[in-house]
């Protein structure tokens, strides 16, 4: 083998250019698609960058979903073992197991049920947040006015979680995935969360409450011969309570910072509003929120993109990197919500591809046009260089985003 | 074409039911796959292969 490259963890993105994936990945997908690279706690793996082994990795059998935490200055622990706040569920599952504990989910969050279940919901918590904003400042938070609360109200009306605990569990939220903290801070916040589903569950158990995912969740884990333990439950709701909102949050921010600084897409998407589900796929392709990229550990030794992966290694495949791939997009680096795509990354590949996608698909969808329509003079309030972007959230996303309507 | 689609593999996304809501449909109580129809009309190829594109656990296999 010729000289080996090894690449620092994390990467950092280019201030100048908040949209864009960090500039070192456009080398690295040409000339080292598949490359070691050290994680920041020393450990070592590697890195992919093109899609098609990025999809490989996610499909591939031989790639396990069981996996060590890496992305953390700390992260040698193992997440599926005791020693984790919670137990992340059939997110560290392979099949079939996966496939079993996963599917007692996945009534809640097919296209159907969104549209049937969701979506009047939907439409009636954008048009009052919009009246809000309309009957509000002429310069606002579009963070807190919406990108925010209206995914954190979807999923405590899919959960069965009280709003008015949303300031609680955000938080925590923002703590347990902030990578630029120590592994012992962000442990703090995975347990408030597992002490306020735990409490939910008790209060549910008494109440009798029968609504939303939780209490079904419940009532599955109370039935005799359950496969769901006690344990396994409070993770399940941890999960969906952090993964369910702050993702969506994350991308409805960036999404409209996208269309704001690209003001002929943004008339041509407002004058053709049925053109948003195109559209919203080629924002989840070009902002690829996960920034941090998701791994997966070879079960044997392997080759992958002329690499030779041992058994026991960790593999990390930067979506947002493969997302700008040559090789499956023309001109990747420019955003054209008229693109047409088989796929793209943005929700992961494979089995363990997004549960919640439906769901943000819809909040995306919803939002956006309307928000344009009902402002079009919608404006950003400080210069694109100046939005305070989250550079060390799991979700790459905005901190805030001044904008005047 | 012929269609076959691997229950075991479906992970619910439902995808192949926006590509080709006349071939695929997804059980209410897991939204597992159902295959309405095997054989589907030509005038149906290009949502097919399109929905078996974009399954992401490559749950559908397509003979044309």
């Amino acid at each position: 083998m010729t000289t080996q490259h090894l690449i620092d963890q994390p990467i950092a993105r280019d201030p100048a250019h908040p949209l864009d994936p960090p500039a070192p990945y456009t080398e690295l997908r040409e000339n080292h698609p598949v490359v070691r690279t050290r994680f920041p706690n020393g450990s070592t793996g590697w890195l992919v960058t093109r899609f098609e082994e990025g999809s490989q990795v996610f499909s591939d059998p031989r790639f396990s979903a069981k996996r060590r935490r890496h992305d953390a200055p700390e992260g040698e622990q193992a997440e599926t073992g005791d020693d984790a706040p919670f137990d992340a569920g059939f997110v560290m599952m392979d099949e079939p197991d996966h496939g079993t504990y996963r599917r007692l989910l996945t009534a809640r969050f097919t296209p159907k049920a969104v549209q049937t279940r969701l979506q009047p919901y939907l439409d009636r918590i954008v048009a009052e947040h919009l009246d809000a904003i309309a009957a509000g400042p002429e310069t606002f938070d579009f963070v807190q006015a919406m990108s925010l609360p209206i995914p954190c109200l979807v999923i405590c009306e899919l959960l069965g979680v009280p709003y008015a605990d949303r300031d609680g569990f955000h938080h925590a939220t923002e703590v347990m995935m902030d990578m630029g903290i120590s592994r012992a801070a962000r442990d703090r916040g995975a347990h408030w969360l597992v002490d306020y589903i735990t409490a939910l569950v008790a209060d549910k158990r008494r109440t009798g409450d029968a609504e939303g995912i939780l209490a079904e969740l419940i009532g599955k884990a109370d039935d005799e011969g359950s496969i769901l333990t006690e344990r396994q439950l409070v993770g399940l709701g941890v999960l969906l309570l952090f993964a369910g909102h702050d993702t969506t949050a994350a991308m409805m921010g960036l999404s409209t910072l996208t269309l704001l600084t690209h003001p002929e897409q943004r008339r041509d998407l407002t004058e053709h509003p049925e053109r948003i589900g195109t559209a919203v796929e080629e924002l989840m392709r070009y902002l690829t929120i996960v920034q941090f990229g998701l791994g997966r550990v070879a079960e044997e030794d392997l080759e992958l993109g002329g690499a030779h992966i041992g058994k026991g290694e960790l593999v990390v495949v930067a979506m947002n990197a493969a997302n700008r791939d040559p090789r499956v997009f023309d001109n990747p680096d420019a955003l054209d919500l008229d693109r047409t795509m088989v796929r793209h990354l943005g929700f992961g590949y494979g089995v363990h591809a997004c549960l919640g996608q439906n769901v943000a698909r819809a909040e995306l969808r919803t939002v956006l046009p309307a928000l344009f329509q009902r402002f079009p003079d919608l404006r950003l309030a400080t210069p694109l260089q100046e939005v305070p972007m989250d550079f060390t959230g799991t979700n790459y996303g905005v901190r805030q985003l001044m904008v005047t309507r | 074409m012929k269609i076959s689609v691997d229950v075991d593999k479906c992970c619910g996304a439902g995808q192949c039911v926006l590509a080709a809501p006349d071939v695929f449909d997804q059980r209410d109580e897991d939204g597992i796959v159902i295959l309405l129809d095997a054989n589907p009309p030509a005038d149906q190829y290009d949502n097919v292969r399109k929905a078996a594109a974009v399954c992401p656990a490559a749950a559908i296999e397509v003979q044309e």
